[in-house]
Formats: structure tokens, C-alpha cells, sequence
């Protein structure tokens, strides 16, 4: 079957230029109007989260970019064609898709979920082969040991990493996260979002990830849309979230959502806060360096050692933090929780 | 235990027929049912409300009892395979269509999502997911359908479809277990090898699967093809009821017909069923020609003109070849010697030592008798009070089973019994009859029944038939049937010899 959709077009798009477009979108399910006008620009090359609540219509929002839930009113476009011209099967297997329940097909092995779509497009059965290998390898699963294995054998998180193989198989420009990770347990969720972030790193695909967890959020997208009530309440980056929330329900919404252990609070968040100095005071110096999906757990220790840390993502510095933003953050938060109980 | 072996050797042969058309309707049945059954559950799994009626459906169909079924479907479409195959694929239905529903149905949402997203078509859904992970469920009832199909198709043998049941109702009908026996085992044997295989066909590639379905198909309908090309233009199928007598006549029908007429070939079917069945299916063509009594055809088959109450035996026959003629346009060839009736028998040391031979006689001796009969016979108002009545008897008799009282009087327990005058067990036993000398039982004499089209159109059959006029007395049917019954020689050894020894048939006996 040849593939006429401008998937070739939509990989042409340049970083950053707009590649979904919501313009006054609609939802309802029998006179329940989930979602009543809603404006939203994806841009290529974008990890663009949707966070919200249980019930906020983000997973709703998702769907309708693979119309598994076509929207009741508004029009939706890819790059710059209308939704609806675009035949169901094209936009679909131009899309990845990975579940929340992971939903691998039961009666088949590794090798043949990953190889769904490829199969469909006719794509020729070395190049599948060659495929599956070379993704295998790039989650980190060795493709001779579980390449015929069947799902029913592997662990959770192993399970979700055949899940993202089969989702990306055939390359699409555009991948769908509805809550892929929030059945995990938390050592492979934090493996998993590494993952993303390196595979996101490497195909510079748009990825559109849905979860209700903030941090997660804040950890791995580049904007960010906090939702509730069908409504986006603001679009910024993690930063701009963190530093100026548009108002008490994202902010409110944000201090909620913190681990529940202060420990496991990411050093990356506090800087977003402001909890951090952009340079370091005269006569301190920094010679620890920790990477800002570190927790405070581990910074504690680091800080037993020296006065300042130097906060980096991969490159970049981000800033320093020292003993006194650690605890004027904690106060902070202790403040949050005693207003909200 | 030796009975039942010895049983299971001298009827190998027929065995293996009757397993054979056991398997044929058991998976042509199941085969249908599967065609109908899974594409509708697949089609209602779009469709919620259809499916709550089908099951409500195939439910209700399944809660007749299956004689009734049956017999519901015989005014439809007669006897034979055809009915037996219905009321088959009709249980067959609710398991199939049910477990593939709620296999398909019982999938995780998610995975069908995951299908739908990742834009399978509906098609490739099915085949490719749906399909594969219902299977254990659908094949699972595919298992369950068949275990009872082959249960319920030892009923055909009643509508003269043939299969294990037939060893089971001759085994009831002769009182022998280990026909019964034989019958039963080999069919749960049948249900528990099938269900087995299809259990490992659960673990075959779908391809060899259906490679290996399609030759299934293709080998019963060629034997079914080669079977219905073998039979010449001119054959007349002969069907006899249950029992070694009617097997032993019909066996003499096709080789006297053969003999004369070389252009013909006889089918036989014998243990085609009861009474009713037989006369059904000649009246539809599916039987050209079946040994009937003629008591039988006055009490049972044809609208009685007048009373029949203490006819001569000629004066029977004579009624009912008329009658038969009449209304039904079928003719009832000439009747041969003996008289298939009930009768009063005792020892034959007795006989002498009383010199009793006769019903009458009995009043000479009756405060010596010790009589034991069956419920039936003493209970019915043509049966001991009407032989009280009309001879001057008071008998008063013990009821007992049928086997039991030839045992009873054997050991000196009873002396008079009542009994079928061509019983094996009275050669057995050496018990004589008593002759009925006032004509008080109806006179069942045995004579073959054709269409008279058929009649007409093959003279030479009937001048064939018409040879057996006269011929086989009571004793020679007790002794022939005594040598299939007990010696267990076959039905179609028994009538060869009698042929050859009495000069109908040419050759040996052998």
C-alpha cells in the first residue's frame, strides 16, 4: 500500500515550527462537554506534556490527535491539513501510540509486536528484522535473549520498552504517551524517562506525553500544558511553570504534586523554583557537580562534603545550591501543605 | 466379560461401520455448526443486542430434549441423516457461538485500542489479534459442542442414521449388555479421542489448522460423493426394524433379488428403527421395501374398516393387503409360514408328561401351574385376562422381566410363560408353544411391503420375493434366530443356509 500522507512533509518540518494545531475544539460524550473550546500548538521537535488531574481531559486531548476519540466540534490540523482529510489508517500509522497498559498483543512474541506496523505498510521482512534488533538494542534489551519471547515473560518495565519499540517501529514524526509509566514501579518509571529522554534526543520526534505526576512532567517536557476541566490553564516551559504559575491552581497543583518524600524532591525542580543563586558568591567555589534529576536525598549527602553545588543538565548549568536554599524550599513547602490542610 | 469380548470380535465389522458413520455425522455436524456459529458470534460482537438475543436463541434450542427435536423434525425432513444432522448442528450452536462471543468480547479494551490505533484494519484485527488470543475459549467450545454431538448422535440410530446406537438400542431391544456395552464405550472413547486431538490442534500453526480442516472436509465428502456415484440406477434399498428376525429376512430379500435380477443391487439397512419409522420412510422413498406383520398393519398402520377380533390368520393377512392397497397405495406381498404372535409355552418334558399341546388343554392341568409373565402381557386386556376369558381359565401370574421368566421357568421356579412365538430363547430352553386353537391372538404373519409403483415397475423383484410365500415355519425362525442370538453367527450366514438348504438359492452354503 503506498503511503501518500505528507509524512514526508511533516519530517521536513524544521524544529519548532508548528506541527498540531487544536483551533476551538470540542468534546462531549452524550451532553457531557468534557472539553469546550480548546486552542493548543504543538511544535516538531517538541516533548510537549499534558498534566492535569484525573478527569482534566488531557488523555481526551490525546486521542484526538489519532482520533480514537474524534473531537465533536473545532477542526484539528497536522502541519497544515485538516484532520479529518487525512485517511484514518495514514494519520494512525504515522503516528506511535503507547498505553498506559501497555497492551502488548498476548499471542504474539517481541519480535512480532514491535513488527506490527512495519508489517502493515509492507515494509521488506530483513529491514523488519534489522529494525527490531536495532531498537531492541537502543532500550537496552538484548534482541537475541528476547526477541521470541512472549509478553507474559517479561517484567512491567520490560514489557514498556517493547511498548515504545512498537510505537517508534516504522518512524513515525509524531508519538502519543498516554500514562505509559504511572503502572511502574518507581526504580523502572525513572529508568523509562531516561529512556524517552535519549530516544527523543536521537530521532528529534514530536512526542505529546500525558500524566497527572508534575514531576514527571517537569523532569522530561520542554512545554508543558497543565490542564483541568477541560480547559489549559497555562502552556509555558518547566521553568516558567515553576517560577511564575498563571494562577493558585497550577501553583496549588504543583506544590501537591511533589513527592511525597521530601527526599525524593528532583534538585533540578528547586532550581526552577528559584531555590538556587545563578553564580556563586565571591571566595565559594562548587566542586561538586549534580545532575538535576538527582533528589535532594543524594544532594544531602554531596553537601556533607561542600558549601555549594553546581546544578548541570547533561552541559548546562543550571545553578548553584547550598544547604540554606534546602532549607528555605522545605520551609516553603511545609508552608504549602499547612495552608492546604 | 468373555460374552463381551467375544461379542466385540464376532461384530468387528459392523462396528467399524457404525464408528465410521458416527465420526461423519459427529463432524459434518460439528463442522456446520462451526461454519454457522463463529461467523455470527464475530458479527454480534459489533452488534451487543443481537447477541443477548442469540444466546437467549440457542439457549431455548437447547433445552429440547433431543427425542423431541427429533421427532419434531421428522414431518420436515423424514428420516435418516439429514434430521440426525439438524437437531446435531441445533445443540451444537449454543457453545460454539457462545465462547467465541465472549472470547472476543472478554479481550482487554486496552488491546483493542492498541489494534485501532495503531490503524489495523477491522479484518486484520480479527485475524491477527482477535482471533489468536479467543481461541483457547472458542476451541474450548468447539470441544464441549463436540463431546455432546457425539453423546446425542447415538439418538440417529432411532431415525435410522445409524452410527454407535445402533449397538446400543439392539443391545436394549435383545437384552444383550455387551452390545450395549459396546456401543457406549466406543462412543465416549470416540468423545474423549476427538476431544483430545482438538485439543492439540490448539497448538498448531493456524495454516496447518486450516490445511488440515480442509482435508477433513475434503475426505468425508469424497467418500460421501464415491458412495452416492457407486449406486447404480436400479438399486432398492431393504431396511428391516430392530432385532435379528427382520436382519435375518431382509439378508434373504437381497440375495433372492440378486440372484433373479442382475441389473439390480440390494442396499440393505437393517436396525433402521421402530415400526413407525420405517413405515414413514418407506411412505417417503427413503426405504423401497421392509418385512411387515400383518397384526401389526391392522393394529397399528392403517385405519381398521371393521373388527379383527378372532380372524384365521389368511383372513389377517387378506384385511391387511387390502387396507395397505387402499390407503396407502402400497403392496403387501404374499406372507410367509410362521406366526410372529404371542403365545403360552411350556417345558417340553411337560408337554409329554401332560399331554397338553394345546391352550385348551391347559383346564386339565391348571391347579399344577406355576405361571410367570410379563407385566405387559398380563396387564393388557388382549393379553392373560383375554386368554382367561375365552378359554375358561383363571391363571393368576407372577410378573416378571422378559430375560428373568426364561430363566425362571428353565429352572423349574415357573412352568408357563408367555412369550413371541419365533423367541430364540424357546430352542434355547426347549419350551414348546401351545397352539392357540380358538384364533384368540391376532395373527402376525410376515410378508415384504413395497410402494406398488415399485412393484409394478419391477415385476421380477416381486416374483422374487413372492418365493419366500409359504416357507419358514415358527420353529425354523426360533432356530435361526437361536443361531444368530446365542451362537452369534451372522444375520446373512443364517439366511444363506436356510436358502440353500431349502432350494431357493443356488450354491453352497457357505
Amino acid at each position: 500500500m503506498a503511503t501518500t500522507v505528507d509524512e514526508n512533509s511533516i519530517n521536513e518540518l524544521k524544529d519548532g515550527e508548528p506541527i498540531i494545531r487544536f483551533e476551538h475544539v470540542q468534546q462531549s460524550f452524550n451532553d457531557n462537554v468534557v472539553i469546550p473550546d480548546l486552542n493548543l500548538t504543538i511544535n516538531a521537535g517538541e516533548l510537549f506534556v499534558l498534566v492535569g488531574t484525573s478527569g482534566s481531559g488531557k488523555t481526551t486531548t490525546l486521542k484526538m490527535v489519532n482520533q480514537l476519540q474524534p473531537q465533536s466540534g473545532g477542526k484539528i490540523f497536522i502541519k497544515d491539513e485538516n484532520i479529518t482529510d487525512i485517511g484514518l489508517q495514514e494519520l494512525r500509522w504515522n503516528i506511535g501510540y503507547v498505553l498506559q497498559q501497555i497492551a502488548l498483543f498476548p499471542t504474539m512474541t517481541v519480535a512480532q509486536n514491535i513488527a506490527v506496523i512495519p508489517e502493515m505498510k509492507g515494509v521488506k521482512r530483513e529491514e523488519i528484522d534489522a529494525t527490531i534488533n536495532r531498537l531492541l538494542n537502543q532500550v537496552g534489551l538484548d534482541p537475541k535473549k528476547y526477541r521470541d519471547r512472549m509478553p507474559s515473560e517479561l517484567s512491567g518495565g520490560e514489557q514498556q520498552r517493547i511498548g515504545i519499540c512498537r510505537a517508534i517501529a516504522s518512524e513515525p514524526p509524531v508519538v502519543l504517551m498516554d500514562e505509559p509509566f504511572s503502572a511502574l514501579d518507581p526504580i523502572s518509571r525513572t529508568q523509562l524517562q531516561d529512556l524517552v529522554l535519549d530516544l527523543h534526543a536521537k530521532r528529534h520526534d514530536t512526542i505529546i506525553f500525558v500524566t497527572h505526576d508534575m514531576d514527571e512532567a517537569l523532569k522530561l517536557g520542554d512545554r508543558i500544558a497543565v490542564m483541568s476541566e477541560g480547559k489549559i490553564l497555562q502552556v509555558d516551559t518547566p521553568t516558567n511553570i515553576a517560577q511564575h504559575p498563571a494562577n493558585q491552581f497550577v501553583e496549588a497543583f504543583f506544590s501537591q504534586s511533589v513527592a511525597h518524600n521530601v527526599y525524593d524532591v528532583y534538585v533540578g525542580k528547586m532550581v526552577m523554583m528559584g531555590f538556587s543563586v545563578a553564580t556563586l558568591p565571591d571566595g565559594h567555589t562548587a566542586p561538586i557537580d549534580i545532575s538535576s534529576d538527582k533528589t535532594l536525598g543524594e544532594a544531602f549527602d554531596d553537601l556533607a562534603h561542600c558549601e555549594y553545588l553546581r546544578v548541570v543538565d547533561g552541559d548546562r548549568q543550571l545553578g548553584f545550591i547550598n544547604a540554606q536554599n534546602i532549607v528555605n524550599y522545605l520551609s516553603q513547602r511545609k508552608r504549602d501543605e499547612d495552608e492546604n490542610n | 466379560m468373555d460374552a463381551f469380548f467375544q461379542t466385540l470380535v464376532d461384530r468387528r465389522s459392523a462396528l467399524l461401520t457404525a464408528l465410521w458413520q458416527h465420526i461423519e455425522i459427529s463432524l459434518v455436524s460439528l463442522l456446520i455448526a462451526m461454519a454457522i456459529a463463529i461467523p455470527l458470534a464475530i458479527w454480534a460482537t459489533h452488534h451487543k443486542r443481537f447477541a443477548a438475543f442469540m444466546l437467549q436463541i440457542a439457549g431455548v434450542l437447547q433445552t429440547i430434549p433431543s427425542l423431541a427435536l427429533l421427532g419434531l423434525l421428522i414431518p420436515i425432513v423424514g428420516i435418516g441423516t439429514v434430521p440426525a444432522v439438524i437437531a446435531l448442528v441445533i445443540y451444537a450452536l449454543l457453545p460454539i457461538f457462545q465462547n467465541t462471543y465472549i472470547g472476543i468480547d472478554d479481550i482487554d479494551p486496552s488491546i483493542e485500542e492498541a489494534a485501532d490505533a495503531f490503524g489495523m484494519g477491522q479484518t486484520r484485527k480479527l485475524f491477527k489479534v482477535e482471533l489468536p488470543i479467543a481461541a483457547p475459549v472458542i476451541i474450548s467450545g468447539v470441544r464441549q459442542a463436540l463431546v455432546m454431538i457425539i453423546g446425542t448422535a447415538t439418538l440417529a440410530a432411532l431415525i435410522g442414521a445409524g452410527g454407535l446406537g445402533t449397538f446400543i438400542l439392539l443391545g436394549i431391544d435383545r437384552n444383550d449388555t455387551a452390545l450395549t456395552l459396546i456401543g457406549a464405550i466406543s462412543s465416549a472413547l470416540l468423545a474423549i479421542i476427538l476431544s483430545w486431538l482438538i485439543n492439540r490442534l490448539q497448538h498448531m500453526r493456524p495454516r496447518y489448522l486450516i490445511g488440515g480442516l480442509v482435508v477433513l472436509l475434503l475426505g468425508i465428502g469424497g467418500v460421501g460423493v464415491a458412495n452416492a456415484v457407486r449406486q447404480p440406477a436400479d438399486n432398492i434399498t431393504i431396511a428391516g426394524k430392530l432385532g435379528s428376525e427382520p436382519d435375518i429376512l431382509i439378508n434373504m430379500y437381497k440375495d433372492l433379488i440378486e440372484q433373479d435380477n442382475k441389473h439390480v443391487h440390494v442396499t440393505l439397512k437393517p436396525n433402521f428403527g421402530k415400526t413407525s419409522f420405517l413405515f414413514n420412510a418407506l411412505n417417503h422413498n427413503q426405504i423401497d421395501i421392509y418385512p411387515e406383520f400383518s397384526g401389526t398393519i391392522l393394529e397399528s398402520l392403517v385405519k381398521k374398516p371393521q373388527s379383527d377380533k378372532g380372524l384365521t390368520a389368511n383372513q389377517t393377512y387378506q384385511l391387511a393387503q387390502k387396507n395397505m392397497q387402499q390407503q396407502f397405495k402400497l403392496s403387501y406381498l404374499k406372507p410367509m409360514a410362521y406366526n410372529n404372535t404371542f403365545a403360552l409355552a411350556i417345558r417340553e418334558q411337560d408337554a409329554k408328561a401332560w399331554n397338553v399341546h394345546t391352550i385348551s388343554d391347559l383346564q386339565t392341568v391348571e391347579n399344577k401351574l406355576k405361571p410367570g409373565m410379563t407385566l405387559e402381557f398380563i396387564d393388557r386386556p388382549d393379553g392373560l385376562p383375554g386368554v382367561n376369558k375365552t378359554y375358561g381359565l383363571n391363571l393368576k401370574a407372577q410378573s416378571m422381566e422378559p430375560k428373568l421368566r426364561y430363566e425362571a421357568i428353565h429352572n423349574g421356579n415357573i412352568n408357563v410363560v408367555d412369550a413371541y412365538s419365533t423367541d430364540s430363547e424357546l430352542r434355547q430352553y426347549h419350551l414348546t408353544t401351545l397352539k392357540d386353537n380358538k384364533h384368540f391372538f391376532p395373527s402376525y404373519q410376515g410378508a415384504p411391503l413395497m410402494k406398488t409403483s415399485l412393484a409394478k415397475k419391477y415385476p421380477g423383484v416381486v416374483k422374487s420375493l413372492n418365493k419366500l410365500a409359504g416357507h419358514i415355519s415358527e420353529k425354523d425362525m426360533q432356530e435361526m434366530n437361536y443361531e444368530v442370538n446365542v451362537e452369534k453367527k451372522s444375520a446373512k450366514t443364517v439366511a444363506r443356509q436356510y436358502l440353500v438348504n431349502h432350494h431357493l438359492l443356488k450354491g453352497d452354503a457357505k
